[in-house]
């Protein structure tokens, strides 16, 4: 199995089928178009989202119903097809990015939730349209628990 | 703030070489055609915001900022 230097986990070995396709990367990394996610115990409820083009840049991510169950994402045709959304029920997921501060609060940013298509291992950062949410909404110890 | 009113395929100059038209307008949306030399960058707003807060949260896990996160958060139990 394919072997990985990462900044977070040293050498993290990981199988080609746990490989997500981020065909557009993510703004300001739009050269990172291929992800793992990370998941352990020791750091449960959070994740982490582990580029595969560069073992130093990972991504904290917490799934956006834990931090508000009612979140509702709004996606563009065009992302709807990238992901390969259909009419069947999809198995995607919606994660938020946190942001840590030294002696802060965490924020997660809800205007740029991350979504993955876990049928077909595709993912993309969509920015929500005249978002209501913020892109720091502060993480309350609650919700970090549930 | 400068708020001009304009009509579709009526433009807007900002200088002398960047060119702004309205092609379309429809309920809640516009859309805007850009004429500006290719050194400008042109970016919608969200999208460098997004970037923004990429390059700070990416930087922002570090052993100690980690730590202090999961000593307020979990895990579980």
């Amino acid at each position: 199995m394919p072997l990985l230097e990462t900044r977070q986990f040293g050498t993290l070995e990981y199988a080609h089928e746990s490989v997500l396709e981020f065909p557009c990367g993510m703004p300001a990394f739009e050269d990172h178009t291929r992800f793992l996610l990370v998941e352990k115990d020791s750091i449960a409820p959070f994740l982490f989202l582990q580029s595969l083009n560069d073992g130093l840049v990972s991504f904290l991510v917490l799934p956006v119903k834990q931090i508000d169950p009612e979140f509702q994402s709004v996606l563009e045709p065009e992302e709807l097809e990238l992901l390969g959304v259909g009419s069947e029920p999809e198995p995607l997921i919606t994660l938020a990015v946190v942001t840590l501060m030294p002696g802060g609060v965490p924020t997660a940013n809800l205007v740029a939730p991350i979504l993955i298509h876990m049928g077909n291992r595709i993912g993309l950062q969509s920015i929500q349209p005249a978002s209501t949410y913020s892109h720091q909404t502060p993480l309350r110890r609650e919700e970090g628990r549930c | 703030m400068l708020v001009i009113r304009r009509r579709v395929g009526e433009s807007i100059m900002i200088g002398a070489e960047i060119e702004l038209q309205i092609t379309d307008i429809s309920a809640n949306r516009v859309k805007i055609g850009i004429v500006a030399p290719r050194t400008v960058l042109i970016l919608r707003k969200e999208i460098q915001l997004a970037a923004e807060q990429n390059l700070a949260a990416s930087q922002s896990v570090t052993i100690e900022t980690m730590d202090e996160l999961l000593s307020q958060f979990g895990p579980r139990g």
